[in-house]
């Protein structure tokens, strides 16, 4: 073969290990999280109606804007307060 | 049920030699020769395949402490073996098979992923069928007797099982063996995915070192957005000839990269966004002659070259180096044929004005590039003004129906492509580019009363009927670049991605050597 030249960053990441799932919703804190899209919110006030009444305990955050990543404090603030985080994506 | 054909535990197999991805040729007889081998059969499209190989890594060493060994059988031409091992992080020999796969079907192979492990009489003891995290287990405790340490496991992270799919030997056995025999260098590069979905121009080294022209190939500008592969400028470079750039677009391709890659330019979003907006380079300077780019007729619907590899580089290098490809980190719904590339050159000569870099602060003379997240251009006709405000009307007119016709005012940067024609009766009422902004933006002011069909977002619904909204919260949203032939009054807007600070800004980036 030739020697080509890759467009690619073959350079190989780590994926990320996906958090511990959790063995029981009841008195775990869970972060329903809006990016801020229409119809976030009416997605996300259904989740927290299906939750109630499981013992879970919900909190709120968002992030600035649906079009650009969460900021590092956002991120670090939801990971730090929350066992689990419900992401409300979009439209 | 059909019986299955795959080779059984207790039964002999048979010997293979097949191109190792590392050059040369590999016989199982030779494997034998050193210890047991699992082998384990694959094809790029498989997940299970792909998850199997990188689970199975971690096996690499205790096997190798206990003399044996696994090696990857690929249903894939070498090339695309190296990549899936790559992505895999998978390190061990790795094996490949052309159609019509005698090996596959000597063994019986039904499905990918199978693993067997064959003794060192060449007798097959194992067999998996798909990924069984429990059976992995098994023949790791067989094969590497624990000297009372833990044994080797595979992960313990969900799916312990997973299905496989159809080996290729089963379905396209009977495809035409030329694909196996004679190497076609275009159609290699589209089994890579080293492509916009049209033909690339091979990236050799001899190519991409042109490319460079000693500038620095380790050089970084910095990861690209939405999946961070850093952009050394050797994989611009590879980039640009697999764009078909000449080497002497380099330093716009350069400056391009580096405008994308300011954070105000918000890259991550334009390309992961639903909407369809792409990255449109505008181009000034003498740079726009001496590479021949096209400002006149024409000029952003490619046949130029330059305009049209530059462009391209630009989205190869989003789409491969950032990794942000249509369909994976690319969500845009519909797209639009800008995303191809879009690239194009002011005409100063035509322009009444300074030069689009000018005004946005670049000293007179100077190459630049000007990127901006845009839709496909809306061509906006008027033949029979004469008068500018009659033209301002018929643009703003057009221009308020971009993103949504309801949506006042929509807050962003938005470029409105002036032809010749429209920019000299501009010239003659003696307006400059802010006069022509401001007035676009008066000609779009209507009452909400006006806006009450189609989408209706909250803010709009509260909105009082009498209250006046213009088309954008500020002139300065208004950039107006001169481009086209002499001849046709034909302007345009590009419409702009979401506004509201929530999206892009326009950037521009000056034009140098490359170093």
């Amino acid at each position: 073969m030739t020697d080509l030249v890759s467009p690619f960053d073959e350079a190989t990441r780590p994926p990320s290990p996906p958090a511990p799932r959790l063995d029981t919703l009841a008195g775990r804190r869970v972060t329903l999280l809006s990016i801020g899209k229409p119809k976030t919110m009416e997605f996300l006030n259904e989740i927290e109606r299906l939750l109630e009444g499981r013992g879970v305990v919900i909190r709120r955050a968002a992030k600035p804007s649906f079009a650009r990543p969460a900021p590092r404090e956002v991120i670090d603030e939801v990971a730090a307060a929350s066992d689990a985080v419900i992401e409300a994506l979009a439209d | 049920m059909t019986p299955s054909t795959l080779i059984a535990a207790g039964r002999k197999v048979p010997d293979f030699t097949l191109p190792s991805i590392r050059g040369g040729s590999v016989a199982l007889t030779d494997l034998l020769r050193e210890g047991p081998v699992l082998l384990v059969f694959v094809e790029s499209d498989c997940p299970t395949s792909r998850l199997t190989l990188s689970r199975l890594e971690p096996l690499r060493g205790p096997f190798a402490e206990a003399g044996a060994r696994i090696v990857a059988m690929h249903q894939d031409p070498p090339h695309v073996a190296a990549r899936v091992m790559r992505a895999a992080q998978a390190r061990f020999e790795a094996l490949c098979e052309a159609p019509p796969y005698e090996v596959s079907r000597a063994w019986g192979l039904e499905s990918v992923p199978t693993a067997i492990l064959v003794d060192r009489d060449a007798t097959a003891r194992e067999v998996i069928v798909g990924w069984d995290a429990e059976d992995f287990d098994r023949v790791a405790a067989r094969v590497t007797p624990s000297g009372g340490g833990p044994p080797a496991r595979v992960t313990r992270e969900h799916p312990a099982r997973k299905p496989g799919c159809g080996a290729r030997n089963t379905y396209d056995a009977a495809a035409p063996a030329a694909g196996a025999g004679e190497f076609d260098e275009l159609e290699d590069l589209f089994e890579r995915g080293w492509t916009d979905g049209l033909p690339v121009i091979p990236p050799t080294r001899e190519r991409v070192d042109r490319m460079l022209g000693g500038a620095d190939p380790a050089r970084s500008l910095g990861p690209v957005p939405p999946g961070l592969g850093e952009a050394r400028l050797e994989r611009v470079a590879a980039c640009a000839v697999l764009a078909g750039c000449r080497p002497e677009y380099f330093p716009v391709v350069v400056a391009a990269v580096e405008a994308a890659l300011d954070p105000a330019f918000n890259l991550h979003g334009m390309t992961n966004t639903t909407h369809s907006c792409g990255p449109v380079l505008i181009v000034n300077g003498p740079v726009r002659t001496a590479i021949g780019m096209n400002a006149g007729i024409n000029a952003m619907g490619g046949w130029n070259r330059a305009n049209a590899t530059i462009g391209r580089a630009l989205r190869l290098v989003i789409g491969l180096t950032g990794e942000g490809a249509p369909g994976g980190l690319d969500r845009s719904t519909q797209g639009q044929p800008g995303k191809i590339s879009f690239c194009f050159a002011e005409n100063e000569e035509a322009s009444p004005w300074e030069p689009l870099s000018v005004a946005r602060g670049i000293p007179p003379g100077l190459g630049a590039v000007t990127i901006y997240t845009g839709d496909a251009p809306m061509t906006i006709s008027d033949h029979y003004s004469r008068e500018p405000e009659r033209i301002i009307d018929t643009l703003a007119l057009a221009g308020s129906a971009i993103w949504s016709p309801s949506v006042f005012p929509i807050a962003a940067q938005t470029v409105f492509a002036i032809c010749p024609e429209h920019a000299e009766s501009f010239r003659l009422a003696g307006w400059d580019r802010k006069t022509v902004a401001a007035r676009i933006f008066e000609a779009s002011q209507r009452p909400v009363t006006s806006l009450r069909r189609g989408e209706q977002s909250p803010i709009l619904s509260a909105l009082p009927e009498d209250m006046i909204l213009a088309k954008w919260s500020s002139p300065d949203e208004i950039v107006l670049v001169v481009v086209g032939g002499e001849a046709g009054r034909f302007s345009s807007v590009l419409p702009p991605w979401v506004g509201y600070g929530l999206g892009s800004e326009m950037v521009t980036k000056p034009i140098g050597p490359v170093a």
